[in-house]
């Protein structure tokens, strides 16, 4: 199992970097990179189980794009679109999908015009149900956003193909599923961008030394990735958790994964640019193809303020917060 | 439920109990100033001491996970651990490795039965972080060795039994330029040892100074091989490193001010944000037991947990601070925070500080 897992991440990470290295431009890679996850089978998964595949899969793929040259809306369409639509009743066509979710809403919504439908999740209505729309495309008319995705507003008045409901406890799972696969990104994306500076750290030499053998700069490298390291834990973790069952313990781990998540991206964003010097600021370099996403995804469909607090509101006034942090009805 | 959730429950239950009947109050760094032997003495009863050693040598044959889960569940409750500390973390496992057959027969079944008790002698006056610079010497003599020196820092000596002390011996240099060391087992009290306790801000006495004048030891007092210490010494150290006492001794402290602090929305998101490195620092943790059970190499590893669950613990004495007097200040918050806050800048230097524990990282890192 865990043998087929890393297969599964390797396998990605290398069609990920074959189609980077061929395509001449942004959406010529994309695409490269969509057709050749389809041909290896991923693109058209939900992680919901079966032919799906699993959700430890699905987060698995996230991770390893998170950590490609090239962006693909992986998330959007395999983590959160396609089992959001499935859940609520709807048909999706092939290809990718972008996601629209409150409360940002439809006005600047990633990978508008580049998809085959845009995924929108509405905000809750009575407390009972949320409304979940597919939408066809209509074209991409905003300003990219800062990792280079294309942005656009949806009209969803006049082009909606069909509307359904989600479930309060499927919109919860939904929420979760978001906030799991923006650790995965995050934790791919943070580990492309740590290896990056270690590279860089362990071959430009200024005063005669490699960066690295400076201890101020060795020491700041290494507290981002020790902040990577227990938040790729904590991420670990909640797929444990969600490998039990769907409930409160479930949305604590992923709120652990997510708050973890974002500030270790902070951390490693801003060391990674730190020791690159001026080089990381330029095209010429991949470094913000990867602290450009984690700042893309530290915003988009998330608020890491409002898990914490969603997460220190279970914890406050609880006769026995220990025993909600160590898990206990979610056993190991 | 798993193995392991049930061994959480009854450690729990044995707690529960141990509490109800006033064996103990909650104490944040219980293991390191919470001293009581009586105590001691019923965690071993229970079999959870020695744990994980092989059962051929009295231990409980169980694994490192097992025993991540009776740590986790004595040091969250707070309870007084710290007479067994060493001997069950650090000196039981070395005898394991490096003791004769007859240390082991003379040491192994009192320390699992929590009745025997060992401090560290490691860092000297002139020799913290640059451990390897210490100068207590022992030279030979017919039948046994005679050691002169001053440790320092070495906790719960004037409590234990034994005191192990890394001392200079004879012989050529290694090839880092390190002359050899050698690791002894010394008596508490032996003629020519003076224990004197050093008392902390607050008046507690753990830290002792401990003066080594020509105490004689028999040659079957050295622990492993002679010259071989400073290899030992930094081995049970890199094992040692990273469980759950690196990031739950401030967790008394935070069960006493959620318990008595009712939701709030200034409180809120920076609890969450607490909460979340805590059960991240956990999981960090839990893995490298489980390494621990596949019989890896953990140095870097546990160098990284112990950096951020240390920090972590001193940001939780930051946190309830911060925000104590919300729902006014309980008297259990109070004595609790005043015992974390003047232990806590003590977390991130103890066993490795935070900035040697970064060069072990950052030498992982190439």
């Amino acid at each position: 199992m865990s043998h087929d897992l890393d297969l599964l991440r390797r396998t990605v990470a290398a069609v990920a970097r074959i189609a980077g290295g061929a395509a001449t431009d942004a959406d010529h890679a994309r695409d490269e990179l969509w057709a050749a996850l389809a041909e290896i089978g991923v693109a058209e998964l939900d992680g919901a189980g079966g032919d799906g595949g699993t959700l430890r899969e699905v987060l698995a793929v996230t991770e390893e794009l998170g950590a490609a040259v090239v962006s693909v809306p992986y998330l959007a369409t395999c983590v959160a679109g396609r089992w959001a639509a499935e859940r609520a009743g709807l048909d999706v066509p092939d290809g990718m999908l972008a996601l629209a979710t409150p409360p940002d809403g439809v006005r600047a919504v990633r990978w508008a015009g580049t998809a085959a439908a845009v995924v929108v999740v509405g905000a809750q209505h009575d407390a009972a149900w949320r409304s979940v729309s597919v939408v066809a495309d209509a074209g991409h008319d905003g300003s990219p956003d800062v990792d280079g995705v294309p942005r656009g507003a949806v009209d969803c008045a006049g082009s909606a193909v069909a509307v359904g409901r989600l479930s309060v406890e499927d919109a919860e799972m939904l929420e979760v599923r978001v906030a799991l696969g923006t650790a995965a990104v995050l934790a791919g994306a943070g580990r492309a961008a740590l290896e990056a500076t270690v590279r860089h750290a362990t071959t430009r030499t200024q005063f005669g030394r490699h960066l690295l053998d400076f201890q101020a700069v060795r020491h700041d490298v290494v507290v981002a990735h020790a902040e990577a390291h227990l938040a790729a834990m904590a991420l670990q973790r909640a797929i444990e958790v969600a490998e039990v069952g769907e409930g409160p313990a479930l949305r604590r781990a992923a709120a652990a994964a997510l708050v973890c998540g974002s500030e270790a991206a902070r951390r490693v964003a801003r060391t990674s640019h730190q020791v690159h010097g001026a080089i990381g600021l330029t095209e010429e370099h991949d470094l913000w193809r990867w602290t450009m996403r984690l700042a893309a995804h530290r915003r988009v469909h998330v608020d890491a303020d409002a898990w914490a607090a969603d997460l220190g509101a279970a914890l406050l006034g609880a006769d026995d917060a220990w025993a909600l942090l160590s898990g206990d009805d979610a056993p190991r | 439920m798993t193995d392991l959730a049930e061994l959480r429950s009854r450690v729990r239950s044995f707690l529960r109990q141990a509490q109800d009947d006033g064996r103990f109050e909650p104490t944040c760094d219980g293991w390191l100033s919470g001293f009581d032997p009586a105590f001691s003495a019923a965690v071993g009863d229970q079999g959870w001491i020695g744990m994980t050693w092989p059962r051929e040598h009295h231990g409980g044959g169980a694994s490192q996970v097992e025993r991540f889960t009776v740590i986790e569940e004595l040091l969250a409750h707070g309870a007084p651990v710290a007479a067994h500390w060493f001997a069950d973390r650090q000196i039981g496992p070395a005898l394991l490795r490096h003791g004769t057959p007859a240390q082991r027969a003379r040491y192994l079944p009192d320390i699992v039965r929590g009745r025997r008790f060992f401090a560290i002698g490691l860092s000297e006056p002139d020799a913290g972080s640059d451990l390897a610079s210490l100068r207590t010497r022992a030279e030979p003599l017919d039948g046994g060795w005679s050691l002169q020196g001053t440790k320092v820092w070495t906790s719960n000596a004037h409590r234990s039994h034994h005191v192990v002390v890394l001392a200079r011996t004879p012989g050529e240099p290694g090839q880092h330029g390190r002359s050899p060391m050698t690791q002894f087992v010394v008596d508490v009290p032996s003629p020519g040892l003076t224990i004197r306790p050093i008392r902390t801000i607050g008046g507690e006495e753990h830290f002792c100074e401990v003066h080594l004048d020509d105490v004689r030891v028999p040659d079957d007092a050295v622990l492993g091989r002679v010259g071989a210490g400073w290899e030992q010494a930094m081995g049970e150290l890199a094992d040692e490193r990273s469980g759950p006492e690196r990031y739950l001794t401030t967790m008394p402290l935070l069960r006493a001010f959620l318990r008595g602090t009712d939701d709030d929305p200034i409180v809120r998101a920076d609890v969450g944000r607490a909460a979340a490195s805590l059960m991240a620092a956990r999981s960090a943790s839990f893995a490298v037991a489980e390494s621990l059970d596949r019989g890896e190499d953990v140095a870097v590893a546990g160098a990284l947990v112990k950096d951020v669950g240390t920090r972590l613990e001193q940001d939780l004495v930051d946190l309830v601070a911060r925000h104590a007097n919300r729902a006014g200040l309980a008297d259990d918050v109070d004595r609790l925070l005043s015992t974390a806050t003047r232990h806590g800048p003590g977390f991130t230097l103890r066993g490795g500080t935070t900035e040697i524990l970064r060069s072990i990282v950052g030498k992982g890192l190439r």
